[in-house]
């Protein structure tokens, strides 16, 4: 029975059990991560440059060539995944679709990791009030459904790229400020900090020189996973209308105007489907790979 | 005293253990021979690491999965080495009773300490709630656990490390078993503690006439309650016999230098403690030949070569011990 | 115990004043709610009388406090689109939502528990690494991508579910495993990491000393210890989870609060959005508080230190 192998550690102490361990218990798919990373980038690459490449335009309305299937062709033109209900070509939208998502979520996860951490490094810097407070509305927000919020938020002021970034960004930077400050807490005790600050440094050239670097590890784990949440939350946004305007097209306005097509051409709704599944699943299994190599004993969740 | 005619209850003759690491194979237990028998005392003696825990556990089946036993374990005569996980399961449940060295971790911190013992009884003896919860309650009591109604109503976090020990010496008893594996039962105990935990098993050993394999790196603890001895080092037995004659007259050199460093009462402060040069090897660096040649002061060219064999003491008694160059010897 | 109960009082009030505060100011700064009600084609007059109506005429220090006061008395004024009052809209709504996120967290626990263990008895075999691999894939995909593949799969090529409302009984199918799916991937590999750490605990190893059976000392020793550091999460995770089912219900129509709340953004329904939110954060908070006492329940050291 497998659960004996644990017990090994109580007998022989934690050293040797660890050489105990049968061979091959890291799951396999962590080598997967590069891979998932080459194709992140392959595809947020051709969906910026989509202009360059993709035949048909997004937007063009061709009531004729309407709710055609996958790989139909209308004189020259190739439709490979179709068309939708205003006859636009739906592979062009798709690639056209994920300059939104991969924009939203480097940029949204970017902003919210520089806003997030600096306020979780002053936190920690200085302790006293701020730390209070901080830490008060961190605890306050993670607990909330900011969904709501954000669709309450995006509903009243508008919808737009801005107001989108910005909302995602008031939602999720939480996590970063929690991480920079505990461990930004963790380097100020450790000894060579101590030193540093006993030979008179002090201020930002201190916390840069000394903080930011063991933090930047977990902030990039962070970073990914963060990534993947708010592609969820765009598309999220997105399917309710509440995304950026809607003659963009997007994964989530995609598939809410596939929805009530899943009769009789389900492809308009299928294919935004995957690719955003896809999408977060290489971004999430990256994450999972960037995690064990930089911090291995975080527990993985 | 131990009685030569008495039943054996554990016999393990030649047993090595392997345990498969991710560096390749590790030799952990050598060859080792010994038994218990019924209402016997059997003290395996050795410093941490020796590879004590690991040679006695081959006997419950506690071992991990990766371990590999060879050899012979012969329990109440049958061979139970190569049994299957059930087999061996029924045994640790009705057979073998166990203590471990830390009482807080080994009672589960979510449960009553009277539910975990009642569960015992509710498991393998199919009482009902209550008449276990009652037993368990007459165990406390047995375990000499003052008050005990009112404690089988606690917490493990809620009573103090020699109490936590007498029950967990009350649930290795609860169904009579016929042998008794006391893992360093006395080492995470406070010093006023331990005799008294200790005479509680002399006690239960006496009422039940179980065979006891007490392990301990103190010879304080293994001149109280032994009435034989095993001494190991480096994953091997290098001697053993009846109590009294390993503790005043060792034979192995490295007997002899352990007993040697003991600090005596009555000896002054400054007298230095004599220690033994060097630190004992763990279980995946042992040197060749004998194990303990490195750190030995009668060490001979042949010690570093050949495993010396465990001989009978020349006197004729049960008193064998291994060693190519004991006192005594020709050179 | 007293003291949480305190700390989440707080906590409610801040929330719902915060809240309602932000919506508040954000519905002035926005526009003029007495012309999205009037319409395009509306006069000066019909605007201003709408405008006086609503009491937006007056001071916005006025408007605030009556705001709050309002709020005291639960009064969110009459919906935009229904005309009826808010809040008891929202309420009837209410245990619609409940009844979906209350099956569909526990199809995650009842899936999660077995699956977790299993995977980690299992983990350096293949079926565990599987296991652990739809959970990733589980957790990659969001409520609503899940919800269009099931109605794909079993409204359109299957016909066995209906895929709109909750008309017939078989309509909470779709919805809560869609709502369920993700909650349910994060707590397999949850109760897996936790699970294996407990295996090296000492009461592990005492169970099986005693000769029992490894599915007992799992499920009932195991399971208890683990249950005490999943609730801690689990409370984090309800607000995400309350996230999550406002979407399933937009996708599958299913009429709770979220569908309410979404077709009101839609038609800038704003009492009705207000009122909303605020049963939402109340609801959350509730629930924290449940968390918490559970908390006190099931972990004896807390209970002894409280007490």
């Amino acid at each position: 029975m497998q659960p004996k192998a644990a017990i090994g550690s109580l007998f022989l102490g934690s050293k040797l059990a660890s050489k105990i361990e049968p061979k091959g218990s890291r799951p396999t798919y962590l080598q997967a991560g590069p891979i998932c990373l080459f194709l992140l980038a392959l595809a947020s690459i051709l969906s910026f440059t989509a202009n360059l490449w993709v035949s048909q335009d997004p937007g063009y309305q061709d009531l004729i060539s309407r709710l055609l299937p996958p790989f139909s062709q209308v004189d020259s033109l190739n439709y490979y995944f179709g068309t939708d209900q205003l006859g636009r070509d739906v592979f062009s939208r798709l690639i056209h679709g994920g300059k939104i998502s991969f924009a939203v979520g480097l940029i949204t996860a970017t902003l919210a990791m520089i806003i997030g951490g600096a306020l979780g490094l002053i936190a920690a810097y200085f302790r006293g009030w701020q730390e209070a407070v901080i830490l008060r509305v961190v605890d306050i927000q993670t607990a909330f459904p900011f969904l709501i919020v954000a669709i309450a938020i995006v509903s009243i002021v508008g919808s737009g790229l801005t107001t989108i970034i910005v909302t995602l960004v008031i939602w999720l930077w939480t996590p970063f400020a929690r991480l920079a400050h505990a461990k930004a807490l963790v380097v100020k005790e450790s000894e060579f900090y101590k030193a540093a600050i006993s030979s008179g440094r002090a201020g930002f050239g201190l916390v840069f020189q000394h903080i930011v670097p063991n933090i930047v590890g977990s902030m990039m784990v962070v970073w990914t996973f963060i990534v993947a949440q708010t592609i969820i939350a765009e598309s999220s946004m997105s399917y309710l209308g509440l995304g950026v305007p809607l003659s963009t097209p997007t994964w989530g306005s995609m598939l809410s105007e596939g929805r009530n097509y899943l009769e009789n051409a389900w492809w308009i709704a299928v294919f935004p489907a995957f690719a955003i599944m896809l999408t977060v699943f290489c971004v999430n299994v990256f994450g999972d790979w960037l995690s064990d190599r930089i911090d291995p004993q975080t527990k993985k969740i | 005293m131990p009685q030569n005619n008495q039943k054996p209850i554990v016999e393990v003759s030649d047993l090595d253990v392997f345990f498969n690491t991710t560096q390749g194979q590790l030799h952990a237990i050598r060859s080792t021979n010994w038994s218990v028998s019924q209402g016997e005392t059997l003290v395996i003696l050795g410093e941490s690491g020796a590879g004590k825990s690991v040679s006695v556990h081959a006997v419950s089946g506690l071992l991990p999965i990766t371990a590999k036993i060879t050899g012979s374990i012969k329990f109440e005569g049958e061979e139970i080495l190569g049994s299957d996980e059930e087999s061996l399961r029924k045994l640790r449940a009705e057979k073998i009773g166990v203590i471990f060295q830390d009482p807080l971790a080994a009672l589960d911190p979510c449960f009553k300490v009277g539910a975990q013992i009642a569960e015992i009884f509710t498991v393998h003896r199919g009482m009902s709630k209550k008449e276990a919860w009652d037993e368990a309650v007459k165990l406390l009591d047995s375990v000499q656990i003052p008050d005990p109604e009112r404690r089988a109503n606690q917490f493990s976090h809620q009573l103090s490390g020699g109490q936590r020990q007498r029950v967990v010496i009350a649930m290795a008893i609860a169904l009579s078993p016929t042998l008794l594996i006391a893992d360093e039962p006395t080492t995470a105990l406070d010093a006023s503690v331990q005799v008294a935990v200790l005479e509680l098993i002399k006690k239960l050993r006496n009422e039940r006439k179980m065979a006891i394999v007490l392990i301990t790196h103190n010879i304080g603890v293994a001149a109280s309650i032994a009435d034989r001895i095993a001494v190991m080092y480096g994953g091997r037995i290098v001697e053993i016999g009846d109590a009294k004659e390993v503790l005043q007259s060792p034979r192995h050199p490295y007997t002899q230098a352990l007993l040697a460093s003991m600090p005596k009462i009555g000896s002054s402060a400054t007298e230095r403690l004599i220690t033994i040069t060097g630190t004992p090897p763990s279980l995946a660096t042992i040197p060749g030949g004998c194990s303990f040649h490195p750190r030995c002061s009668r060490a001979i060219a042949k010690c570093s070569e050949i495993v010396p064999k465990i001989e009978l003491n020349k006197s004729g008694s049960l008193h064998s011990f291994a060693c190519h160059n004991p006192e005594g010897a020709k050179s | 115990m007293i003291r949480i109960l305190g700390s989440r009082l707080l906590q409610l009030i801040l929330v719902v004043i915060g809240i309602g505060t932000l919506l508040f100011f954000l519905v002035r700064i926005s526009g003029d709610p007495a012309l999205a009600i009037a319409g395009s084609d509306a006069t000066t007059e019909n605007i201003a009388s709408i405008r006086q109506s609503l009491g937006l005429d007056r001071s916005i220090l006025e408007q605030y406090l009556s705001f709050l006061q309002n709020l005291c008395t639960l009064n969110f004024g009459d919906s935009y689109t229904y005309l009826l009052p808010a809040m008891p809209l929202i309420l009837e709504a209410l245990p619609n939502t409940l009844y979906l996120s209350f099956v569909a967290f526990l199809l995650a626990i009842v899936v999660a528990v077995p699956a977790g263990i299993y995977a980690a008895v299992k983990r350096n075999s293949i079926s565990g690494r599987v296991v652990m691999s739809f959970s990733m894939l589980g957790q990659s995909i969001p409520p609503f991508v899940i919800g269009i593949f099931l109605i794909l799969v079993f409204s359109v090529w299957l016909r066995w579910l209906p895929s709109f409302g909750n008309e017939a009984r078989l309509s909470i199918i779709m919805p809560s495993v869609a709502l369920s799916a993700v909650l349910m991937a994060r707590y397999t590999r949850l109760i897996r990491a936790y699970f294996l750490e407990e295996l090296n605990r000492g009461y592990v190893r005492t169970g099986k000393s005693l000769g029992f059976t490894n599915p007992r000392i799992w499920f009932k020793h195991i399971l208890r210890n683990i249950s005490v550091p999943m609730l801690s999460l689990i409370g984090i995770d309800l607000g995400k989870f309350v996230g999550g089912a406002v979407i399933v219900e937009a996708v599958f129509a299913w009429p709770g609060i979220g569908s309410l709340m979404i077709n009101a953004v839609k038609a800038r329904d704003y009492p009705l959005l207000e009122a909303g939110v605020f049963a939402i954060a109340v609801m959350v908070v509730l629930l924290n508080l449940i968390v918490d006492l559970l908390y006190l329940y099931i972990d004896p050291r807390i209970r002894a230190k409280v007490n």
